[in-house]
């Protein structure tokens, strides 16, 4: 039986359509065989990566971030830059300097990692906020002014940063306006007995590099074309309610301090539309809502809750699914 | 903050958590408030609506009714959708539809019964329904606002409500209500005040909400041209308020139910010529009436001697009341539509008025059915009956045998009584001697709740007043003197000393209501039994009976054969003449024939009159005293709806007996089919008493019957989720016969249906896809059943087809404008086999034997990243 195959309202022609889908089976297939027996983690990732939007992972060590992050930029077939982030990471070692050109005595601008089409960040918790702050601007609009000059960023700029929950000496967390920057925050977890086993099985023999193995998904079609694509999915207004519905409700919940901001809410349909383009829909349902729901709420829900899960659960449920 | 604590202590966290909230039913604190801000102004309206009714503890009846009839549709309609603003604007109109008709449906619902029965309710006036309207909007309003701006509207319309009120009530219990309703609302004021500054505080931008439009402005301006220009060029009297409020002055149309107001409702006009009200003696067009009248007696007792043989009874009345004009006044015999005008005309033109004419004898208000006596008979000589006063006057012996002792002693006698300021004649049967060695329990059967009617004389030319079985007392304006009134010797009242009653008389009667409980009792009848005997000598009646001959008696044996010796032998005649014989009036007996009776019992047809000698017969031949009655039959034919009351001639003239147990007291009972008697007055425990023994019979005689019923009771009650299921499948099918869409909409409504009945109803906030796919991922729904033929879609595939399609029309955009439509389904054939499957096979017992835990101990649901969705189907 077929799953609905409906294209976006308005997307000329079908054949990008079909582009567009091979090139996303292609990724999905190469993130899953880089990250074994992930397959929410990485419909998560796609669909961050879709609805441009940063990722923010939250996890413990080697768990796999950094290589998904990597393999994720092998599939784009873009360039990766990578930072480190240690205390002593100054501004412009992420967005890049002028310096005095001695032969023309003019400034020449040298480009920092930003300027690439993915930037991992790892472990951003441990720079210094004034360096976390650079990253701002290039967050939220793509470009970074150094000098007094603004510098455009790629066209599908992403940034995947990681933090370590357990070891928070000598960190300093993210701030809220940062934390409302990334689209969504996942964390990867464990991988189940049978992954680990296939995991350990395809390591045997294997000397060098995996990611490198990759192909490139999008070559056929830009990934910028296929973002504009997501954008296009109709969200109708029941679904549009239900979303405006769910987010006054976090904001009168009885233990969240800080609900949902306005950001926060173009984001989720953001990504509810992404999920229903994943799910070959070319409109959004509310189940495209509850499932990026998560991700998106963990990340900007701040009060006094243990679980954050079960928070969000009495959220939903306290409003009603549109018919 | 400050502001919040205004509204109400407990608001404050209310307010500060829910702002914006939207959840249901959780009432937000200004939505309490508005609430009960609300309520007085709605319980005013309710002390206005029971002030002018006549009845008011049936507006209260109605008011309970009518209050939880709003709180239930304004929560089971706002309940049916989500709680959105754009839900709200779809709710709103639906339910204030709904409550604003509840008062029309209740007025003619209330007028149609009022063409069976013109005893109680008369409906309400037309503005009162129209606020009545407005009241339970309000209310509806009040329980489902949930945005600011309607709170407000609601508001508005109470103040409206409560200005009205106070307004036009005088009753003592609108000030409190207002002064309670003023507390509120000046605290509701407060709180929406401080509302508003803080969402300025906010800092959002407020656009204008009046939108300036082109066109709005024309259509206002020329709004406001139309009303100028009818407001100058027609006459300002033509303009008025002609006819708006029927009750206030309204000078084209009148409302039948009002009955108060600046003008005279009809009802109060009515009063004039109905039947139930007193009369005509509060008017002056009795007095001046040439008619012979009870009235007119100022000169006749202060001036001339009266002439004997014309010189009629009569009153006294005031001079005061008398002097009015000299001039010729109208008299009504018409019911009372008409009268409105007569009551207009004399200032202007009283020449041109006719008087109207009615073809009725008698006008009755009261309780239908009911037998009015006018003559009865106790002799019957085989052919013809016969009673004292024929009796008397062809024996031409007027003075010797006027009243045998015996009788005399039988006739009730009269005593007045006043009773709130109107002078009642009351009638007292003297206690009958009884016979000393057996003392009856109880008293002869004299219940004691009244039915009161009133009749008026139109053009019935007698003495004798038509009255009802048991009649206790009677009422004629200003008549205070008991002598007035006699008895007839076959006991029917008379007025002494008149050649008629006149015309136009208004006359209140309050009789016993029936009870013949006691008389069923076969105790009591016993003991009047062993005195009847003993009373054969003393009473002259029974003695002048000729014995009933044989035919009667053996008639009589075969219908009373088995039953013990009491009323139930007389109600078994009733019946057995009723349903055995046939009315007939044509049937007439032949000249030659010596025997009505026994001819009639032979061809079993015949006129009332045959019915009710053969009855009085078969009565006096099991040994009681019966004798035939003749009068007025009243039941609902006879009713006139324009003047609501009922209209007797001719055609109610009827004829039935009456029985006798103890001497005195003189039961009708009616043997004619078509023809009832009047309803009995049951106690509670009586009624209960006789349900028991109803119900007892039929389960003795049909016992296999009732064992059917319990058996299929039971059989139901275990199989109820099957057939209820089985009535909500077949309604699927109905309905969804319609189109593809439908289909799918109430096919998926049926698997919500069907989840409840197998106990795991979906909440509210989960949609259709996550709980069913749970249920088909924690069972096998018989993918098994058919899995062989490859062409039928399996159970999880069609429900997984069918919620893609519902997702379609729900959630897809219109491509074109037009309604939604699934033409855009690559497989319409499929999606059709689809639901046939989901019907088939996501039954009420597979969704039971899924064993699907309840809501709460169910799992998380993958609504965060770990839910994966079903990429299988896709690749």
């Amino acid at each position: 039986m077929n799953t609905l195959q409906t294209m976006p309202q308005s997307i000329e022609s079908d054949s990008q359509y079909k582009l567009a889908i091979d090139a996303i089976s292609r990724l999905r297939g190469n993130l899953n065989r880089t990250l074994l027996g992930k397959q929410s983690v990485v419909e998560m990732v796609i669909a961050c990566l879709l609805s441009k939007g940063h990722l923010l992972f939250d996890d413990l060590p080697g768990l796999g971030k950094t290589t998904l992050a990597k393999s994720l930029v092998a599939s784009i077939g873009g360039e990766l830059s990578r930072v480190q982030c240690t205390p002593d990471l100054l501004p412009s070692d992420i967005t890049g300097f002028s310096i005095l050109n001695q032969k023309t005595r003019e400034f020449e601008f040298r480009p920092g990692p930003v300027f690439a089409d993915v930037l991992l960040a790892d472990e951003i918790n441990r720079a210094t906020p004034r360096t976390q702050s650079a990253l701002f601007e290039a967050m939220a609009e793509r470009q970074v002014t150094v000098d007094g000059v603004s510098h455009r960023l790629s066209k599908t700029f992403m940034v995947i940063a990681t933090q370590n929950p357990v070891e928070s000496h000598g960190a300093y967390p993210l701030p809220e306006a940062q934390l409302d920057r990334f689209a969504i925050k996942l964390q990867v977890g464990y991988p189940d007995r049978q992954s680990e086993l296939e995991l350990l099985e395809s390591q045997i023999g294997v000397a060098g590099d995996r990611v490198v193995s990759l192909e490139t998904c999008f070559e056929e079609i830009d990934l910028h074309a296929i973002q504009e694509m997501v954008s296009k999915v109709a969200v109708e207004l029941p679904v549009r309610e239900y979303l405006v519905n769910l987010c006054a409700a976090t904001r009168t919940h009885k233990a969240v301090a800080l609900g949902l901001s306005p950001r926060g809410l173009m984001i989720w349909q953001r990504m509810a539309q992404a999920n229903a383009f994943l799910n070959l829909r070319g409109f959004t349902i509310p189940d495209d809502v509850q499932t990026v729901a998560g991700p998106v709420l963990e990340l900007r829900l701040t009060g006094s809750f243990d679980d954050p899960k079960a928070t969000i659960e009495q959220i939903f449920d306290s409003v009603a699914v549109p018919h | 903050m400050k502001s919040r604590s205004l509204m109400s202590s407990s608001s404050l966290q209310n307010g500060l958590q829910r702002r914006g909230g939207t959840k249901w039913p959780v009432v937000d604190g200004r939505e309490m408030w508005t609430l009960l801000a609300t309520l007085p102004a709605y319980l005013a309206v309710w002390i206005v609506r029971a002030e002018i009714a006549w009845y008011p503890a049936y507006v209260w009846m109605l008011c309970i009714a009518t209050t939880l009839t709003i709180v239930f549709v304004s929560k089971w309609f706002s309940r049916l959708s989500n709680t959105s603003e754009s839900a709200e604007r779809a709710d709103i109109p639906r339910i204030v539809v709904i409550v604003a008709a509840i008062p029309w449906i209740v007025h003619f619902a209330y007028r149609w019964v009022q063409y069976s029965n013109a005893w109680n309710f008369q409906g309400e006036p037309l503005e009162i329904l129209v606020l009545a309207s407005l009241q339970n909007m309000t209310l509806a309003m009040a329980l489902i606002s949930r945005t600011a701006k309607n709170r407000r509207l609601t508001i508005t319309m109470g103040f409206f409500l409560m200005l009205f009120a106070v307004v036009i009530s005088s009753h003592n219990w609108v000030y409190p209500v207002a002064l309670l309703y003023g507390v509120m609302a000046i605290w509701w004021l407060m709180g929406d005040h401080w509302e508003r500054l803080q969402d300025g505080f906010v800092g959002q931008t407020r656009t204008s909400s009046l939108p300036m439009r082109g066109g709005v402005l024309v259509a206002t301006l020329l709004l406001i041209g139309l009303a100028a220009s009818v407001a100058v060029l027609v006459a300002p009297e033509r303009v008025g308020l002609s006819g708006f409020l029927p009750t206030s002055g309204g000078k084209s149309w009148a409302d039948p139910s009002a009955r108060s107001g600046v003008g005279d409702g009809d009802m109060l006009v009515g009063a004039r010529d109905n039947a139930s009200s007193f009369g005509p003696v509060e008017s002056d067009l009795f007095i001046e009436d040439k008619q012979p009248s009870l009235y007119d007696m100022i000169s006749e007792l202060d001036g001339l001697p009266p002439k004997k043989k014309k010189s009629e009874a009569a009153v006294g009345i005031d001079s005061k009341v008398g002097k009015t004009n000299h001039e010729k006044l109208a008299t009504s015999e018409a019911s009372s539509r008409e009268f409105s005008t007569v009551r207009q005309a004399p200032k202007y033109d009283r020449k041109k008025l006719a008087d109207k004419d009615s073809p009725s004898l008698i006008y009755y208000s009261g309780p239908v059915p009911q037998r009015l006596a006018v003559e009865t008979f106790d002799q019957f000589d085989g052919v013809t009956w016969t009673n004292n006063e024929t009796r008397n006057a062809s024996s031409q012996n007027d003075t010797s045998v006027v009243y045998s002792p015996v009788i005399e002693s039988a006739m009730p006698s009269t005593q007045l009584i006043s009773r709130s300021g109107k002078p009642w004649i009351y009638f007292r049967h003297p206690k009958r001697e009884q016979p000393t060695t057996v003392a009856p329990k109880t008293d002869p059967p004299i219940p004691h709740p009244n039915w009161s009617s009133a009749i008026k004389i139109i053009r019935f030319v007698s003495t004798r007043i038509p009255t009802p079985d048991a009649l206790r007392c009677l009422h004629i304006d200003r008549i205070d003197r008991p002598e007035f009134f006699d008895w007839t010797q076959d006991g029917v009242v008379k007025m002494v000393d008149r050649e008629q009653v006149p015309a136009l008389t208004t006359i209140r009667l309050e009789a016993k209501q029936r009870d013949l409980h006691d008389l069923r009792k076969s105790e009591y009848f016993e003991s009047i039994a062993l005195s009847s005997s003993d009373a054969t000598d003393v009473n002259g009646l029974v003695n002048q009976q000729p014995t009933p001959n044989e035919t009667i008696v053996n008639a009589t044996r075969q219908i009373v054969a088995g039953l013990p010796r009491g009323w139930e032998q007389i109600e078994a005649i009733e019946e057995t003449l009723k349903q055995e014989f046939i009315l007939d009036s044509q049937a007439v007996t032949p000249d030659d024939s010596s025997d009505p009776v026994e001819h009639f019992l032979k061809t079993k047809r015949g006129p009332a009159y045959l019915f009710a000698t053969t009855a009085a017969m078969m009565v006096r031949s099991l040994g009681h005293e019966s004798r035939l009655a003749n009068g007025f039959y009243i039941d609902r034919d006879s009713f006139d709806v324009a003047s609501g009351q009922h209209l007797i001639g001719k055609k109610q003239l009827h004829w039935w007996p009456q029985v006798s147990i103890d001497g005195s007291n003189w039961i009708s009972i009616e043997p004619t089919p078509g023809y009832s008697s009047p309803p009995e007055q049951w106690t509670l425990f009586q009624r209960a008493q006789w349900a028991w023994n109803v119900a007892a019979r039929w389960v003795r005689n049909h016992p296999w019957l009732l064992m059917g019923c319990m058996f299929g009771l039971a059989i139901a009650y275990r199989k109820r989720i099957f057939l209820v299921d089985c009535v909500l499948t077949t309604a699927v099918f109905f309905v969804g016969r319609l189109s593809i869409e439908r289909r799918v909409a109430w096919s998926l409504w049926l698997m919500d249906k069907r989840a409840e009945l197998a106990g795991c109803p979906r909440p509210p906030s989960k949609t259709q896809r996550q709980w069913f796919q749970r249920m088909q991922f924690r069972t096998i729904i018989s993918d098994s059943r058919n899995s062989d033929s490859r062409s039928q879609p399996t159970a999880s595939d069609s429900m997984r087809y069918v919620l893609n399609a519902q997702d379609e029309l729900l959630y897809s955009p219109c491509r074109d404008g037009s309604s939604k439509k699934l033409i855009r389904f690559q497989d319409l054939e499929t999606l059709q086999q689809s639901l046939l499957t989901l019907n088939k096979l996501w039954t009420v017992q597979a969704m039971r034997s899924a064993n699907m835990p309840q809501q709460n101990d169910a799992p998380k649901l993958k609504r965060t990243h770990e839910y994966a969705p079903d990429y299988a189907s896709i690749h």
